[in-house]
């Protein structure tokens, strides 16, 4: 760096610029002073004008009087709302006499809600000094508790019996970010930002003083995150936030995507709350990594590049099964914890790695990014096509420019060998099934072996996918099951969904087909030409509302007929 | 007309001779007294035009977003804390906002890079002091610099023709300084190889 400092301090010196034109200088100052005046005094001139025609004659002014009290009234009423008074600063200086608060941070995952909580507590200026973060579900982590007091973090996962201690910055390398909790840091970044042009602001203060004062937060055309806002709700008599509700612009409609509920301020916590002492039981495994290397260090590269960077090497880590290093990049966690959240996976090799997409969500700073991998499981091969690798800097003061994966999220086609064939006999139960709906379970009233699987449609469809296979367009298979009807009058399908490259749908074959309600064990199924396009199929079990089938040895292999 | 690096150190000094109390109460009748805001107005009217120009690389463009972050300051001033804030950053977070809303639009972007390269002539009207191989290189700079992101451009400008700090880069950011020593050092390394290529083929040497 210092070669390349000095290499441009170099060059530029003595590099000519224009200099400042005094004719610019002196026309600029008349037109800012010519605005300067009316800018600041309109208002108040106006004001007297029409003080001066109200104040002609008694009568005028008595008639004028009640003419603006009726119109300002209904004009208050109608509207529902004061002229405006309120001021985010208003917000900022509330917030410098809090010492205590309580949040919900409730956020919606796919068809549920999550709902976190952290307790603050802020030092005399209003800054926050201490913190508890509970989570009481982090997807395969279970739940986590993380609690940061006087500079040091340490977090609680019961699930894995882990505590880990040592960490530095721990809520952010957890991907929890405890300054976007902070409702003071919140407040005053809308306000440099407002004043920036970076957001734009509509302040609504209704005439009841029990009715919060409601902000919307929006966010400027071609900007990252013009398809998102906020909502801030203000006590109109503390000035303090209560609500904060966070939605994004999805199929032109505005879906709720976080609500945070602000509550209990100035109310005394429990000093224990800050400490997990007497939480963790004597037999937990107790981890300090202070002196582990945390995530990618940046160097010369961009943003982007680091984001998508720090994917390939997870990967790469995983696929050596150096989970020690695979760890440190993701969520710097220890050896064997990384191992568990691979699940015993063997990752063969890098299938394709897409460059990270900065995520346009205002409160995230992060990267997203997509990739293939190659994995075998138990014999077979898979791509896991990793949808979502969630990627954020981490700037501590011990840990600069550091790049860190806090989540990744994916799904996993199958992917057979030329003499691969599909045969479900469910003797190890729903293994390789998903998608799930109404009940789908495993039953003893099989037709081969000792199990079969049972699909329950209740008040909707029950329906279950197999795991994808590839396939050739152009190319015939067959697929096969023996069904049988446990009860109900509806109809059940045994379906081939050709899908793309990406798993997009291109068609389905045999869909709804199942119309003969067999009482026994009874073949169903064909041969199917996999249509123009497809690359991958699942095989869909379903049946409709208030029927229960049973499905057992479902084969689906290229046809010998060709 | 000529003002390099050593002009604007000069200007510096000029301001550093107003105490931070003298410049804070200048700011805050600067919001209710024109002659006041006039004053002020003086004080930075070259620093930020130095900023602009060297962010853009063309004097028209300079002035217009020079005018542009005055008539921002004199609409946000009340709003400006000097508690929080040290002004100069405050001024120069407005007026690095103000660059980058020009350059944003890239066709915009792509004109002002035109526009520079092809401008070097006429302004050398202005550099009576430079020679062929100065203009040259500072063709070479234009091309260069306006090519990086515009972050990247700002803290290059404010480090090596501001000599700023860190520090002060992050103040005027809003940023911290390890995020800006990591911005200089990929910008750094970036522009030294976007000018290295044309000074080589160009048979130039520093």
């Amino acid at each position: 760096m210092k070669d390349n400092q000095k290499y441009i301090e170099e060059f530029v010196n003595n590099i000519p610029f224009d200099a400042p034109d005094s004719r610019h200088r002196n026309k600029l100052k008349t037109e800012l002073l010519n605005t300067f005046p009316k800018h600041r005094l309109q208002p108040t001139v106006r004001t007297v004008n029409v003080w001066r025609i109200i104040m002609r004659s008694r009568i005028s002014k008595l008639a004028a009087a009640v003419v603006i009290i009726i119109v300002v009234g209904t004009f208050l009423y109608t509207h529902n709302i004061v002229p405006t008074a309120y001021a985010l600063q208003d917000t900022i200086e509330a917030y410098n006499s809090i010492a205590s608060l309580h949040i919900k941070i409730s956020d919606i995952v796919g068809l549920e809600t999550r709902t976190d909580e952290v307790w603050l507590e802020c030092d005399s200026y209003g800054n926050i000094s201490r913190i508890r973060y509970h989570a009481p579900d982090s997807g395969q982590l279970g739940s986590l508790t993380i609690v940061e007091s006087d500079g040091k973090s340490e977090a609680w996962l019961p699930r894995l019996n882990v505590h880990l201690s040592g960490y530095r910055n721990l809520g952010a390398i957890l991907g929890v970010d405890v300054s976007q909790v902070d409702p003071k840091g919140l407040v005053e970044r809308l306000y440099q930002q407002e004043l920036l042009g970076e957001v734009i602001l509509d302040v609504n203060e209704p005439v009841q003083k029990d009715k919060p004062i409601v902000v919307t937060v929006m966010y400027p055309k071609g900007s990252l995150s013009e398809n998102w806002k906020k909502v801030l709700y203000v006590d109109q008599a503390t000035k303090l936030v209560k609500k904060i509700e966070k939605f994004e612009l999805r199929d032109s409609q505005y879906q709720l995507m976080e609500t945070r509920e602000l509550f209990d301020y100035n109310q005394q916590i429990d000093p224990a709350m800050f400490s997990l002492e007497g939480e963790i039981p004597s037999d937990a495994k107790v981890i300090d990594i202070i002196d582990v290397e945390v995530g990618l260090l940046q160097g010369d590269m961009t943003d982007q590049e680091a984001a998508t960077e720090i994917t390939r090497q997870l990967f790469e880590m995983a696929i050596a099964k150096d989970y020690t290093r695979a760890g440190q990049l993701l969520i710097v966690g220890p050896a064997f914890l990384t191992e568990q959240l691979f699940e015993g996976i063997n990752l063969i090799e890098i299938t394709s790695i897409e460059p990270a997409r900065p995520s346009t969500d205002p409160d995230e700073k992060g990267f997203y990014c997509s990739g293939k991998v190659l994995l075998e499981s138990g014999g077979l091969f898979y791509v896991q096509n990793v949808s979502e690798v969630k990627i954020r800097q981490i700037n501590t003061a011990s840990e600069p420019n550091r790049w860190m994966i806090t989540g990744l999220s994916g799904n996993v086609y199958l992917l057979p060998d030329e003499s691969f064939q599909g045969f479900f006999g469910f003797e190890n139960g729903l293994t390789g099934w998903s998608s799930f709906q109404g009940s789908v379970s495993v039953t003893s009233d099989s037709c081969t072996g000792s199990q079969a699987c049972q699909i329950e449609g209740r008040d909707s469809e029950g329906a279950a996918n197999s795991p994808y296979f590839r396939v050739t367009a152009g190319k015939a298979y067959e697929l096969k099951s023996y069904v049988k009807l446990l009860s109900g009058t509806g109809d059940y399908m045994v379906t081939i969904a050709w899908l793309d490259n990406v798993g997009g749908l291109v068609r389905y074959d045999n869909d709804w087909a199942g119309k003969n309600r067999p009482a026994s064990y009874t073949l169903h199924g064909g041969t199917f030409v996999a249509p123009e396009g497809a690359a991958l199929c699942t095989i869909m079990l379903g049946v409709q509302p208030g029927s229960t089938y049973l499905f057992d040895d479902i084969e689906f292999v290229p046809s010998s007929e060709e | 007309m000529i003002g390099g690096t050593e002009k604007k150190r000069t200007q510096s000094q000029t301001i550093m001779t107003f105490s931070e109390e003298e410049n804070n109460d200048l700011i805050q009748r600067a919001c209710s007294d024109p002659d006041a805001f006039a004053q002020l107005y003086l004080l930075y009217y070259d620093d930020v035009f130095h900023y602009c120009i060297r962010r853009l690389f063309d004097r028209h463009s300079a002035e217009d977003v020079t005018s542009t972050i005055f008539f921002k300051v004199m609409h946000n001033l009340s709003s400006f804390d000097g508690k929080v804030n040290k002004f100069q950053h405050w001024l120069f977070r407005i007026a690095t906002n103000a660059v980058n809303d020009h350059l944003r639009d890239a066709k915009r972007r792509s004109d002002a890079i035109e526009k520079a390269v092809t401008n070097t002539r006429a302004e050398s009207d202005y550099a009576i002091d430079s020679n062929e191989e100065l203009l040259e290189r500072k063709a070479i700079l234009k091309k260069a610099l306006l090519s990086l992101k515009p972050k990247y451009q700002t803290v290059i400008t404010l480090h090596f023709f501001e000599n700023m700090k860190l520090i002060e880069i992050a103040a005027c950011l809003g940023t911290n300084p390890s995020t800006v020593r990591g911005w200089l050092s990929r910008a750094t390394a970036k522009l030294r190889k976007k000018l290295d290529t044309p000074m080589k083929n160009r048979g130039l040497r520093l």
